[in-house]
Formats: C-alpha cells, sequence, structure tokens
C-alpha cells in the first residue's frame, strides 16, 4: 500500500496498520503485492453482483428458488457463489407478509460471498443497537415503509450461518430478462433494510 | 462477558447513516483488511478468538474507535501471541513511522512465498473453510419452545445478553458448530454442539414497547437454551 503522507499527518489507524505491515515485511512473513491482491478479490471479484445474479435466477427459475430457499448454501454453489463467510447460508425470502432484516449485533457478521464486505452503516453501533428493537423505525430512516399488517422479521447474525434476502421481484418487470433483473437489485435489498421499487414508478420519478 | 460490543436494544447511539455504504475510507483500513486475510494463510486463529479480543477492549476505548481499529486491536494481539511479531518491535516501529524514520528493508522475495499466501487467501475466499461439523445428537427439534438461558459468563460468547431469559420458538436446525466459548480459547478442547435458529417475539424482548408485528431470531447453540415447559402448559 502507499502513502507518502508527511508523518505528522498520520492517524493512529495508519501507524499501526503500517507498522504491522514493515514488521512482517521486514520479516518475510508477507512478501510481494500479497495484500493488495486479496484485496483486489474483494473489490472486483466478489461483491453484491455474486447477490444480485442470485436474486435474478430465483425470480425467473422456479427451481433454483426451491433449491434456493431449501439450502442456499448448495443452490449458490450450482452459480459458482461460495467461500469464506458464507460456508453456511440462510436465504430469507421476502413476501406480501413478511418483510426480514440482517443484521450482526455482536460484531459485523455478513455474507461476503455473495454481497461483498458490508457498508460502513452496517458496522456502526447505530444499526447493530436499534435495528433489532425498533426495525420499522430503522427501515423508514433507509426510505423504506413497511405496512403495519406486515410482519417484519429481523435475524441476528450471531453464529456462522450468515443470511441472504431475496427481495420482492419489482412490479412492471415481466419481460426483463435474467441480466436486466439482476441489474435491478441492489446491495441494500439483499440485506433488507430496502425494496426494490416497481419499474414503472421508478420511470415516472424520472 | 456481558460486553460494549453487545449492542442490541441499545438507548441514545444517535441516527443510523445510510449514506456512509463505503466499505473502506482510507488506504489503512485496506491494509488492515489485507493484514486480516493474512491471518487466514499464516496464523492458526479462530474467528472467535479474534472476536474475543475486540471485545475486551475497554467500552470507551470501543465506542470512541472507528471499526478498522478494533481490528487492528485484534491483530496486534493476534500476532504477538503466536510470536510472529513482539510488542516491543512493534511499539518500536510505530515510534519510527510517526517520526519519519527511513524502515529497514523488507525481506528478499522469494517467489513461492507470495504464491503461497495468495493461494491460500483465494482458497479461504472462495471456498471457505469447514466451519460446520459432522452432525450429532439433538435435543432439541423445529417448533419446540425454548427460553434462551441467563449466561453472565466470563469469556466469548455468541448468545445476546437482550434474549437472556426470554422465551422464543425454534424455526430450523442449522447444523452442528464449535461452540464460540471453547473456540476462543487457544488451551481448551473445541466442543461442539447443534445450533438451531429461534424466533423471539418483538413484545417479549422490549415490552410494551416493542413494535407491533416484529420478531428477532438469533443462532443458538444448544448450552443457550432449555425447554421452556412454563409457556408449553400454556399453549396446549
Amino acid at each position: 500500500m502507499g502513502g507518502n503522507h508527511h508523518p505528522s499527518e498520520l492517524s493512529d489507524g495508519e501507524v499501526r496498520a503500517r507498522a504491522l505491515e514493515s514488521l512482517l515485511r521486514e520479516k518475510g512473513i508477507l512478501q510481494g503485492d500479497v495484500v493488495d491482491e486479496i484485496i483486489g478479490v474483494y473489490t472486483s471479484d466478489i461483491g453484491p453482483l455474486n447477490g444480485a445474479r442470485a436474486v435474478a435466477k430465483a425470480w425467473t427459475d422456479p427451481g433454483f428458488k426451491r433449491r434456493l430457499l431449501e439450502n442456499a448454501t448448495e443452490a449458490l454453489a450450482e452459480l459458482g457463489i461460495g467461500g469464506m463467510e458464507g460456508e453456511n447460508m440462510i436465504a430469507l425470502e421476502n413476501t406480501d407478509t413478511v418483510h426480514n432484516v440482517v443484521v450482526c449485533t455482536l460484531c459485523s457478521c455478513y455474507p461476503w460471498p455473495v454481497l461483498g464486505l458490508p457498508p460502513t452503516w452496517y458496522k456502526d453501533a447505530p444499526y447493530r443497537a436499534r435495528v433489532v428493537r425498533e426495525p420499522r423505525a430503522v427501515l423508514a430512516e433507509f426510505g423504506t415503509s413497511v405496512p403495519g399488517d406486515k410482519e417484519v422479521r429481523v435475524w441476528d447474525s450471531n453464529s456462522e450461518v450468515r443470511y441472504l434476502v431475496l427481495p420482492q421481484r419489482p412490479a412492471g418487470t415481466d419481460n426483463y430478462s435474467e441480466e436486466q433483473l439482476a441489474a435491478l437489485v441492489t446491495r441494500d435489498s439483499m440485506i433488507g433494510v430496502t425494496v426494490l421499487p416497481d419499474v414503472t414508478e421508478m420511470a415516472d420519478a424520472r | 462477558m456481558i460486553g460494549i460490543h453487545d449492542l442490541g436494544g441499545f438507548d441514545n447511539l444517535g441516527p443510523v447513516h445510510p449514506e456512509d455504504g463505503a466499505t473502506f475510507h482510507e488506504d489503512w483500513e485496506k491494509l488492515t483488511f489485507g493484514l486480516q486475510m493474512l491471518g487466514a494463510a499464516v496464523g492458526d486463529w479462530t474467528a472467535d478468538e479474534y472476536r474475543h479480543y475486540i471485545e475486551l477492549m475497554p467500552p470507551a476505548d470501543y465506542m470512541n474507535a472507528s471499526y478498522y481499529i478494533h481490528w487492528l486491536v485484534a491483530l496486534e494481539e493476534l500476532y504477538t501471541s503466536r510470536g510472529l511479531v513482539s510488542r516491543e518491535e512493534l511499539a518500536k516501529r510505530q515510534e519510527e513511522i510517526r517520526s519519519g524514520a527511513e524502515l529497514p528493508p523488507p525481506a528478499p522475495i522469494d517467489p513461492e512465498v507470495p504464491a503461497r499466501l495468495i493461494a491460500a487467501m483465494k482458497q479461504a475466499a472462495f471456498h471457505g473453510g469447514g466451519v460446520r461439523k459432522r452432525d450429532q445428537e439433538r435435543s432439541f427439534a423445529v417448533g419446540d419452545r425454548v427460553r434462551a438461558k441467563t449466561r453472565a459468563i466470563p469469556g466469548h460468547t455468541r448468545l445476546q445478553r437482550y434474549a437472556f431469559g426470554k422465551p422464543g420458538v425454534i424455526v430450523s436446525y442449522n447444523g452442528v458448530y464449535a461452540l464460540p466459548e471453547t473456540a476462543a480459547k487457544r488451551d481448551v478442547e473445541t466442543v461442539t454442539e447443534p445450533v438451531y435458529g429461534v424466533r423471539f417475539e418483538g413484545t417479549d424482548l422490549w415490552g410494551e414497547g416493542a413494535e407491533p408485528g416484529t420478531s428477532v431470531t438469533l443462532d443458538l447453540w444448544e448450552s443457550y437454551m432449555e425447554h421452556d415447559d412454563t409457556t408449553q402448559k400454556g399453549t396446549h
């Protein structure tokens, strides 16, 4: 990693991370571009596009959807999706009567192979503290209004199980291809803090 | 332990910031992530040992520090505990960096080393490790009414305080996993237990102030709960 800052500008985090890196390099434990390589994996190869592919396939292929809801780890493996922090996946289907939202109150557990690394708000204290207690209020802060007669299920990821929310397919997408559908699926909708807008509504809003 | 990390239900922590959706803000955060992943290749620690070092941060420090500082706290503990670097070396190197001193050069590159490390990290990233253990006898079944135990125990646990003593219903069987209390300790043999998804109604967790029509589902190891005969009698 680079770092041409004047020493006086260095933050505590930068000093500590660089000191550990420097020692590991001096001892030969860390060599070459290993760190950049692995960051590249999680900034280019693994991310929410994986989850979006799975969601779009579930919307268009009833057999895949059934397998995803029965054993998400195996169904995702069919698409070549799997790995660390996603070894045991459960898919949660949003329906007309149930909305699902995922959190890790104890740390920051998150399904890396399908969604990449978590956004800052997911790791910060307010979301972790509040979404288990007042999920409707937190969802509203994401612009998501869940009708009072719709059940809200929060899933607190405290074990090695990781959760993927299967959002409801937006209205107005009957003629969409799987690829077009995948492009509509957002990270936040697969965490469950947002729902996907109807396509006609989106067009009207423009 | 009842620690500051156990945040579910806390008041007065301010609003959520949905606009802050980035994973990293600064380069050193990426570097820290990389050094954590390097641990998958050169370290022998479990996620639970890693988590517990973060839980042991003094509460005020935990709340004031940004996310990747938490990781650095754990990484410094882990890399020093395995003798890969020493505390003294770390302190000295940090001071050298702060003062802008010239740092010792890296060891000469042996091309086999980065290739091996990258392969190990990619193996973890794309294939993971075997966190799920062999099936074993179960004492609970889907549909059982249970009660989370009140477990104010020292050391690492993954039972949230907000569930202590609360009644719930088992909604899924999720497989057999290492018990975090044992996986976090190097000198203790790791015990495995079946884990279940247990649903708690919002009103049972938070009382009259709970939002209507809400629930929280947690994953509970068998040691974390007991059959709830009182609720069962009331419903049959």
